[in-house]
């Protein structure tokens, strides 16, 4: 195009030039954008898949996932397919792995004990969701308010989670208990997740501070990105791998403490759930006679293993924020997604 | 310098303060808080007596919860508030116990020994072990034995320290009978400096201590991981070249640096030892201060249980001001101090 | 290797003596240093230079067996003292090693920085030092206190501080102080001004020259900066792909160096009187240890080389002086790569 050359005459040639120009700096992209369904697929491929694949390629991930696996069948399906125990279904205290009816025994009313299992671990699921969630949205919303406003509002925000730091957490729960005890599972996992937010708390506002100075985000503040933005985009991000391994942690300090509470007597028999059986096993059972322990201990198994899978899916989940990691799996997933879609064309 | 202990010192004043704050609000400001209880229980309990409510009777009851509370109803709430912080600070004055009808204070202190006792036995020798551990890990790093402590490590996480204590009651306790399952001393030894005593004391002790001991445990990952970075450090090389015993370069050089980072951790236990205290001398039946706290909370004795929740504050804050304000001598990197905050 | 015996025969008074001495990792197969015979003169100051992953640190390492786990030493390393029996370093105990190092060769690390533990103050290291090698504590410091002044330390300040108080060129006087303070005969020093700036570069180089008359040391300096370098040694040592490729006096090297990659280094060296246009860098790459060619290591690279060069492992010559490289055509590197290094006037 010479525009220069030829100024005046040809007016079409220069209408043309004009809308050349005018096509580079407002050409968007010559990739044609694909359509709306195939985003969402390749959404759900870089975001759950490629993770996931990451999770399951880890031993500890693959044991720690199959654990919860388990857990959430036996609170969904595992209660709607299996009956509520009954009483005097058998011999009391029948020892466990003896017969196919009764797997785990039987407890001292004769009641089976695996179905007193299955039925007290929507319960737990619900303590550790709730109270977990709590926990971390507190801990990451104080301590970002904190980070990001500073000065009277982060002393006091700060004070306040010292403070709630320095409550031993069981006797903190114990003296909100004596003013209000939950029924509700979810309600009893959120009295549970207001004592553990406070190590979040003070380690999300210290990585915003420390962001804060970040030479990006100077410039994404100089740019205008709205603070909402950057701060998911920064701080969370830069996070996620401390908020799992909190979330994991959380999760475990909450079913230790629900399980220990109902144990202890403390809130009131409302729901089945593993501490109540605990509770009941010791209060009932004569522990000097190993033939009626088994009560007692299959419960803490249950728990153990609960939180063994927590702990374990939470030290593999660390391998998915690892960005390089995640680049190439999301890539192995596309160069399976092209195979497979070339397939029907051939 | 001074300026950081001054301002750490003031910080867990302050800490203390919003915990007295919090623990008058519950007692006094909640609808049917223990306030409100308290004077319901007592009234009934004259009622059934037989007693009518007449102008006399209000006040006499007035005056038995402020022998109880020292709250005097008639006070406005900032006077009150006031006044029991007042007492509290300069007297330890938490009033009176309910069940017990004894001073709160002596009586916290007294049951707070037998807790400390048997807490820092156990967790003393839990964390050592974890520490050793820890660091033959790290030295070994890989090998066999790494892999197997490894797994363990993780797997004692995931017990807490309750399962534990029921597993040795019932393993110890009641199936081999070695030892005493109740009580904190041998029955019909007189308390004292005798040898009959003493052992009986240690004994009874002695299950609830393991079972902090496996609680004390989990540090050592973290340690392992510490010893292996600092293992990798130019100093540790230089220091093999200076011709260094291993021994010297293990304890001074690798040992001592690795416990820095989690110095904090390990005196913030001592908040995790009063924690578990409730529900570990629950399983032993050991009357000490958990078990004050748990009967307490029974019996809804609330002078008692709002001046334990100040007293295992105060506990856990003296362990951490300790921590900050000794980490300077161990580390000298942060004599000034001034960016470090660790709670 | 048959050149270092004679040496020896020719009453050249030798403080170490390396035969066929190899590093190596992975179990033998990343050979990081290939082969090497040298020997060392009493009261030299010997320049090793080379690019980086050459192989110059190995060497420095190897000769007080103090290669980094897991890399592994072999072959025979002699050490004569002045007025003791010959020990075989490559056949020491610990314990025996314990001894030697730092009593009679010390060793400073090219990390200097951080070769202090940041826990201790200075004078621990000191006397700690002492206390593993049997000096008494009064003695000692008095010493330190001397050679520190020789350093132009103050050793009351420096004495009393942490590391982290020192500055960079302090910490690595306070090292050369520390290195010096049992009297050695042999101080070897690792890349020991990387990480100064300039001006204190030269100021440790001038004062490790007065160092050296006053204590009457051998020094064996492993660097990258011909610069310094050419200051200090009275002879060098040119290394490339993990062997030596030339060795002479400093000043025959520098004037009239015979191994073409000699050449290349040096005229790749940045000075102010030359034209920065006749600066130019070596073309190609070292070779990796995994991979190393064939025949002389340098031919792919080299701009004389034929054939022959491809196949056959060129020997260590001299021409009957002291000045010796590993090329089939000296004559025609000397020809075809000419030297517009400047330093050679200093």
């Amino acid at each position: 195009m010479s525009r220069s050359e030829d100024p005046v005459t040809d007016g079409g040639q220069s209408r043309e030039a004009a809308r050349s120009a005018e096509d580079i700096f407002n050409r968007v992209s010559d990739i044609e954008r694909p359509p709306r369904s195939q985003q969402l697929l390749e959404g759900v491929r870089n975001r759950v898949l490629a993770p996931l694949k990451i999770l399951i390629t880890d031993p500890r991930g693959a044991v720690g996932v199959a654990i919860l696996a388990f857990n959430v069948a036996m609170a969904t399906l595992g209660v709607w397919f299996f009956p509520q125990p009954s009483s005097l279904a058998a011999e009391p205290y029948t020892p466990p792995f003896q017969s196919l009816e009764y797997p785990l025994g039987t407890a001292s009313l004769g009641q089976e004990i695996h179905l007193q299992i299955i039925h007290a671990t929507p319960a737990m699921l619900k303590f550790v969701i709730s109270g977990g969630i709590v926990a971390t949205l507190l801990g990451v919303t104080i301590g970002v308010t904190a980070g990001y406003k500073g000065g009277v509002i982060d002393y006091v925000l700060m004070l306040i989670s010292d403070t709630w730091m320095s409550i031993p957490a069981l006797v903190l729960i114990l003296i909100i208990s004596s003013f209000w005890s939950p029924r509700d599972p979810y309600l009893v996992g959120l009295m549970l997740g207001i004592n553990f937010w406070g190590g979040l708390a003070r380690m999300t506002r210290s990585e915003v501070l420390s962001v804060r100075e970040s030479n990006k985000v100077e410039a994404a503040r100089v740019m205008g990105l709205p603070t909402r933005y950057i701060i998911r985009k920064y701080v969370i991000k830069n996070l996620m791998p401390y908020i799992t391994v909190n979330l994991a942690n959380n999760s475990r300090q909450i079913i230790f403490a629900a399980v220990g509470l109902y144990f202890l007597g403390v809130l009131p028999y409302t729901s089945a759930n593993w501490g109540v059986m605990m509770d009941q096993a010791y209060n009932n059972s004569n522990l000097t006679n190993m033939g009626q322990v088994h009560w007692l201990i299959i419960p803490m198994v249950m728990m153990i293993l609960l939180t063994l899978g927590i702990i374990l899916t939470a030290q593999a989940a660390d391998k998915m924020f690892n960005v390089r990691l995640l680049a190439r799996e999301q890539a192995d997933e596309d160069e399976g997604a092209t195979a497979t879609a070339t397939i029907p064309g051939n | 310098m001074v300026n950081y202990y001054v301002k750490r010192v003031a910080h867990a004043f302050m800490v203390l303060l919003t915990t007295l704050t919090v623990s008058f609000a519950l007692f006094r400001m909640l609808p049917f808080g223990p306030y409100e209880i308290m004077k319901l229980q007592i009234q009934n309990q004259m009622a059934q007596s037989g007693e009518t409510m007449d102008v006399q009777t209000r006040e006499r009851i007035n005056a038995r919860i402020e022998a109880f509370t020292n709250i005097d109803p008639d006070q406005t709430m900032v006077e009150a508030y006031f006044d029991y912080l007042f007492n509290i600070i300069v007297y330890q004055d938490f009033g009176k116990s309910i069940t017990h009808n004894e001073a709160v204070w002596p009586l916290m202190l007294e049951r707070m020994q037998w807790t400390l006792f048997y807490g820092t036995y156990g967790f003393a020798l839990g964390v050592s072990t974890a520490l050793i551990l820890g660091a033959v890990m790290a030295y070994n790093e890989g090998s066999r034995f790494d892999q197997v402590l490894t797994y363990f490590t993780v797997t004692n996480e995931t017990i807490p320290g309750y399962i534990a204590a029921i597993i040795l009651l019932i393993v110890f306790g009641l199936q081999l009978g070695w030892l005493p399952t109740g009580a904190r001393e041998a029955p019909g030894t007189v308390p004292g400096l005798n040898i009959p005593y003493m052992i009986g004391i240690v004994q009874h002790a002695a299950l609830i201590s393991m079972a902090g001991f496996v609680a004390g445990f989990g540090g050592g990952l973290d340690y392992r991981g510490n010893c292996i970075r600092e293992l990798g450090k130019d100093y540790i090389r230089v220091a093999h070249l200076r011709g260094l015993s291993d021994t010297r370069i293990a304890i001074r050089y690798v040992g001592r640096n690795s416990l820095l980072p989690i110095y904090t951790g390990l005196l913030l236990g001592i908040a995790g030892l009063l924690g578990g205290s409730v529900i570990l001398e629950w399983i032993f039946n050991y009357p000490a201060m958990g078990d004050l706290l748990l009967k307490s909370l029974f019996s809804r004795d609330y002078p008692l249980l709002m001046g334990s929740l100040v007293l295992f504050t105060g506990v856990t804050l003296t362990g951490l001001l300790v921590a900050d304000l000794t980490y300077g001598i161990i580390d000298p990197r942060v004599q000034g101090g001034a960016e470090r905050e660790s709670f | 290797m048959a050149r270092a015996r004679t040496e020896r025969e020719t009453d050249i008074d030798v403080v170490f003596e390396l035969e066929n001495v190899s590093v190596a990792f992975d179990d033998g197969d990343t050979v990081v240093l290939d082969d090497v015979d040298f020997s060392v003169r009493r009261g030299e100051t010997l320049g090793v230079v080379g690019e980086s992953g050459s192989g110059k640190s190995m060497f420095a390492s190897s000769l007080l067996d103090a290669v980094v786990d897991p890399g592994r030493t072999t072959g025979k390393v002699t050490y004569y003292p002045k007025d003791d029996d010959p020990m075989v370093i490559t056949e020491m105990s610990d314990d025996e090693l314990r001894d030697v190092r730092w009593e009679n060769i010390t060793f400073v690390v090219q990390a200097a920085q951080s070769a202090f533990n940041p826990t201790m103050s200075i004078k621990n290291h000191f006397i700690e030092t002492f206390n593993a090698h049997d000096v008494p504590k009064r003695e000692g410091l008095e010493r330190a206190v001397e050679v520190m002044q020789d350093l132009y330390l103050n050793p009351k300040q420096v004495m009393q501080s942490y590391p982290h108080e020192l500055s960079g060129g302090m910490k690595q006087r306070a090292l050369i102080a520390l290195s010096l303070v049992l009297d050695p005969e042999v101080l070897i020093l690792d890349e020991p001004t990387a990480s100064l700036d300039l001006l204190m570069q030269r100021a440790i180089i001038s004062l490790l020259e007065e160092i050296k008359e006053k204590y009457e040391l051998t020094m064996v300096f492993v660097t990258h900066n011909l610069n310094l370098i050419s200051v200090i040694a009275d002879r060098l040592g040119v290394m490339y792909a993990f062997e030596f490729v030339e060795l002479g006096p400093t000043r025959e090297v520098l004037t009239n160096a015979t191994h073409p990659y000699t050449r290349a280094l040096l005229n790749s060296v940045p000075n102010l009187s030359g034209d920065i246009t006749d600066m130019a860098g070596i073309p190609g790459q070292a070779p990796n240890p995994k991979d190393i060619p064939s025949g002389c290591r340098y031919h792919p690279r080299c701009p004389v080389g034929d054939r022959t060069c491809e196949t056959t492992i060129p020997t260590f010559d001299s021409d009957g002086s002291d000045h010796a490289a590993a090329c089939h055509y000296p004559e025609r590197s000397r020809s075809q790569v000419p030297l517009n290094f400047g330093l050679g006037d200093q």
